[in-house]
């Protein structure tokens, strides 16, 4: 299988897939070609950049990447005190002893060979499954925090195979599963706290937790998943962190989904382009289906390639969801302002969008004369 | 709003530019807003590179902090900014026919500003005049989002609710690529959008510009201040200041033409309650917080949540229902949604039993929805709001066949004739009723008596038998006499 991710990336270079990544498609899980792409380990800026020559800026500025792994560094620096402190003051954990384990402490996780680092994965993610099989069985040694941990997460049948690292799995005194933390360095700003953080954050947590779920099964534990998870956001102007517990039920599903879609498989992605058919090809790329959405723009960088090819074949989405529920039903907005103007209608449908339309229209007219 | 929208999208996409959708304009504007231009250290929010501050003629003030990790240059800046903004404010104090209005060019630029204005309101108490600002117009923070308020309005949003261009929501939240959707068709409107999408627009400077021009120069600036090498820290004080300066008055150019699009468009009664609402609000809040004695509340203060919550809800109603009475495009999408009634006369018949009239109506509407059901009462849209309760409705070949009974107005002159098309919809919540209906929760959220605080372990005692000894001796017999 992995050849067959190989000969679909053909000369674009291998990228890991990370839960940020996976969040992309979670973002829009009915798109085939976003998922086809990450599911082939290719990097979504890299192809728009090397395949269709747009400029994307996958880059974040500088100053918040400092801001993010400053933030990230002093919540585990102190044997994880900030966090711990954060985390019972929103009486997540408990005043008593607290055990942590820190996963970024096995040696070679950080090695510049490979294959010590391969080896280390390894380990970290053996580690992590002990924890949570020892959790669930109530063991005392069973830490309270794990930071970093590594949940093993296959992507379709046969697809590459991804590593979670939630930032913290939590569990407060004897409970037998953990929840997932999410630190993020965004602000918190109480009721005026920006609503896209929030989500953004929600959404990684859902994925982390349909990971945990994927770990605790194989490992035997029955338990059931737990559906809220602990945001932990910036005290602004500080480094120290306050945490929210946040419902993250829809956004579980939201991750379920996404992995449940179609392509499931490599070989599903190699049925729609054909065999012998590489990504980095711009004719291969645009032969899988893509739904664009405008919320497309705030995450995924093939938004500009999509948007152009949704506004060549007239698509209704290309002008957002209201008048793609509006007039979807007759496939372009051409054909819709046609009806419109009064050609005469194909069929039943098209007779009822027309009426509605000439309604709409005579409306507008009223509205603005 | 919706279908009218939609269809108007597909026409500025054709045409290549923005189409309006109303002739009147459902939020009023000041004639002295206070534009409020942040620009946030990237991940850093709240902490702001500069400040811009402006009324629309021509007199912007910018604030710039080369430092916004720096807690002391922070406020050092905000105070700089609160300068002007206090000049604002006391015009505003001066004139009660002002609004006072904050004006912003992005959504996100919005909540920054609240952000700010709860930065300087909460700040440390040796920066007084900066709490006294902050508690001034702290009153913003409740009133954001609110349907019968425009104290803080960002103006995306607000040309969103005058025009339709031919791309979608999310695309409409970039102030910049708007504007050019303004502009006459000249068939490059695709071209020109990318071109302005180029240019952040809203709080965040671009990470391109981040990486290449502010972060060397941040650097570069802290180590001359740590070397103490005062000529090279002004030199990047200057080129950071003409970064930053660059960037707000871009945005302030933008919000310039914004204001101009929006005010074409006149004045709609809805408009003009909701000023006169925000007025009010503006003066009672100041008149409150000029007693240092009072306490803000800080956000939606959970004792009140609800009671804020009700009030939200009353005014969506109220504003809903008067938009419709008045602003165009409003009252256009109300009729496609059916929640107007276009009908016309069919019938009317009277008869009368003893003293009592009846007068039913017989209607007929060819509208493809209607949002009625037996029971519901509607009023007439017109000069006198005559009352009709629905008797019932059917659908024919003609159209929806609505029986109605006339329930107010019957003795009045003036009522509907046969052949006569009429509009009916729900009557607009009683004003009154509202108010008393506030009154009631907030008098009983007020007297609600603060819980004392207890430490440590609580004695309890439980005497249950005297408790029913008490209450029998107090229990009336049969006869009416309390029993021994
Ligand atoms: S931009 Fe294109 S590829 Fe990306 S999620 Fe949207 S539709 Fe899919």
């Amino acid at each position: 299988m992995h050849d067959v991710a190989k000969n679909l990336r053909g000369i674009l270079p291998h990228a890991n897939i990370d839960a940020r990544r996976l969040v992309l498609s979670a973002k829009n899980p009915s798109c085939v070609r976003l998922r086809a792409i990450l599911m082939s380990g290719i990097a979504p800026a890299t192809l728009v950049h090397e395949v269709f020559g747009f400029s994307v800026s996958a880059e974040q500025s500088g100053f918040a990447l400092r801001q993010g792994s400053s933030f990230e560094a002093q919540l585990y620096a102190n044997g994880a005190a900030r966090l711990i402190a954060s985390l019972q003051d929103a009486g997540l954990l408990g005043p008593s002893r607290v055990s942590v384990l820190n996963i970024n402490n096995i040696p070679g996780l950080n090695s510049s060979d490979a294959r010590i680092r391969r080896m280390a994965q390894r380990s970290a993610i053996k580690v992590t499954e002990q924890a949570i099989a020892a959790r669930a069985a109530g063991r005392a040694n069973a830490p309270n925090l794990i930071l970093q941990a590594n949940l093993r997460l296959s992507l379709g049948t046969g697809g590459e195979e991804v590593i979670l690292r939630p930032d913290v799995l939590y569990a407060r005194g004897n409970d037998p599963v953990y929840r997932v933390g999410e630190a993020k360095s965004f602000s918190d700003l109480a009721h005026l706290t920006d609503e896209q953080d929030v989500a953004t954050a929600a959404a990684q947590a859902g994925v982390y937790t349909v990971g945990l779920e994927e770990v605790m099964r194989s490992a035997g534990v029955h338990h059931t998943i737990l559906t809220e998870a602990a945001l932990i956001f910036r005290r602004p102007g500080s480094m120290n962190a306050v945490t929210t517990l946040q419902s993250i039920d829809r956004d579980i599903a939201t991750a379920r989904r996404m992995l449940a879609q179609r392509p499931r498989s490599l070989s599903d992605v190699v049925q729609i382009l054909g065999p012998g058919k590489a990504l980095d090809q711009a004719g291969n790329v645009l032969q899988l289906p893509s739904t664009f959405m405008g919320g497309c723009r705030s995450f995924c960088p093939l938004w500009q390639v999509c948007l152009n090819e949704a506004r060549a074949a007239s698509s209704p989405r290309a002008l957002g969801t209201s008048v793609e529920e509006l007039v979807g039903a007759v496939g372009s907005v051409r054909r819709a302002r046609e009806l419109m103007h009064g050609a005469p209608p194909g069929n039943p449908v098209e007779a009822d969008i027309q009426r509605r339309l000439q309604e709409g229209m005579t409306e507008l007219q009223r509205a603005v004369a | 709003m919706n279908d009218i929208k939609s269809i108007a999208r597909m026409l500025a996409d054709e045409a290549g530019t923005a189409q309006p959708i109303t002739r009147e304009r459902p939020f009023p504007v000041s004639d002295m807003p206070m534009m409020v231009i942040p620009i946030e250290l990237a991940g850093e929010s709240p902490s702001l590179f500069a400040l811009g501050v402006a009324t629309g003629a021509n007199d912007l003030q910018i604030a710039i902090c080369h430092e916004p990790r720096n807690r002391t240059g922070q406020y050092d800046m905000l105070e700089r900014a609160a300068g002007f903004m206090q000049s604002i404010v006391a015009a505003w104090d001066a004139d009660p026919l002002l609004l006072p209005q904050i004006v912003t060019p992005s959504l996100g630029a919005s909540r920054l500003a609240l952000a700010v204005i709860d930065r300087m309101t909460f700040a440390p108490p040796s920066r007084q005049a900066l709490k006294d600002l902050g508690r001034r117009i702290y009153v913003a923070d409740s009133s954001f989002e609110r349907a019968d308020s425009s104290l803080v309005f960002d103006l995306p949003t607000a040309l969103g609710r005058l025009y339709a261009t031919g791309q979608d929501d999310h695309a409409d939240q970039h102030l910049g690529v708007v504007l050019e959707w303004l502009k006459p068709a000249d068939g490059r409107i695709h071209h020109r959008v990318r071109e302005a999408e180029a240019y952040p627009a809203s709080t965040a400077t671009s990470p391109e510009l981040d990486n290449e021009e502010l972060v060397p120069r941040l650097e570069a600036y802290r180590t001359a201040r740590r070397i103490h090498d005062a000529a090279e820290a002004a030199r990047l004080e200057d080129e950071i200041d003409a970064i930053l300066v660059e960037e707000v008055k871009r945005r302030h150019e933008l919000m310039i033409q914004a204001l101009a699009a929006i005010r074409v468009f006149p004045d709609s009664t809805v408009a003009r309650t909701i000023q006169a609402a925000d007025r009010g609000r503006f003066d009672r809040y100041r008149t409150y917080a000029s007693n240092p004695a009072n306490n803000i509340s800080r956000g939606l203060a959970h004792l009140y949540g609800t009671a804020q919550f009700l009030e939200r809800e009353f005014a969506e109603d109220l504003v809903g229902g008067l938009a419709m009475r008045s602003v165009s495009g409003e009252r256009s999408a109300a009729r496609l949604r059916g929640e107007i009634v276009v009908a016309e006369v069919l019938n009317r018949t009277i008869t009368q039993n003893k003293k009592a009239i009846t007068v039913i109506y017989e209607l007929l509407s060819t509208q493809d929805r209607l949002s009625i059901r037996p029971g519901d009462k509607l009023v007439l849209l017109g000069p006198y709001e005559f009352g009709f309760k629905i008797r019932s409705y059917g659908q024919t070949q003609a159209g929806t066949r609505i029986e109605a009974e006339l329930t107010a107005g019957k003795t009045k002159p003036g009522q509907p004739a046969i052949g006569d098309t009429i509009e009916i919809a729900t009557p607009m919540t009683d004003n009154f009723r509202i108010h008393r209906t506030m009154d009631i929760a907030w008098n009983r959220f007020r007297s609600n008596r603060v819980l004392p605080q207890v430490s440590g372990p609580v004695p309890v005692q439980h005497d249950l038998l005297s408790i029913v000894q008490r209450a029998r001796r107090l229990q009336p017999t049969a006869r009416g006499r309390t029993r021994p």
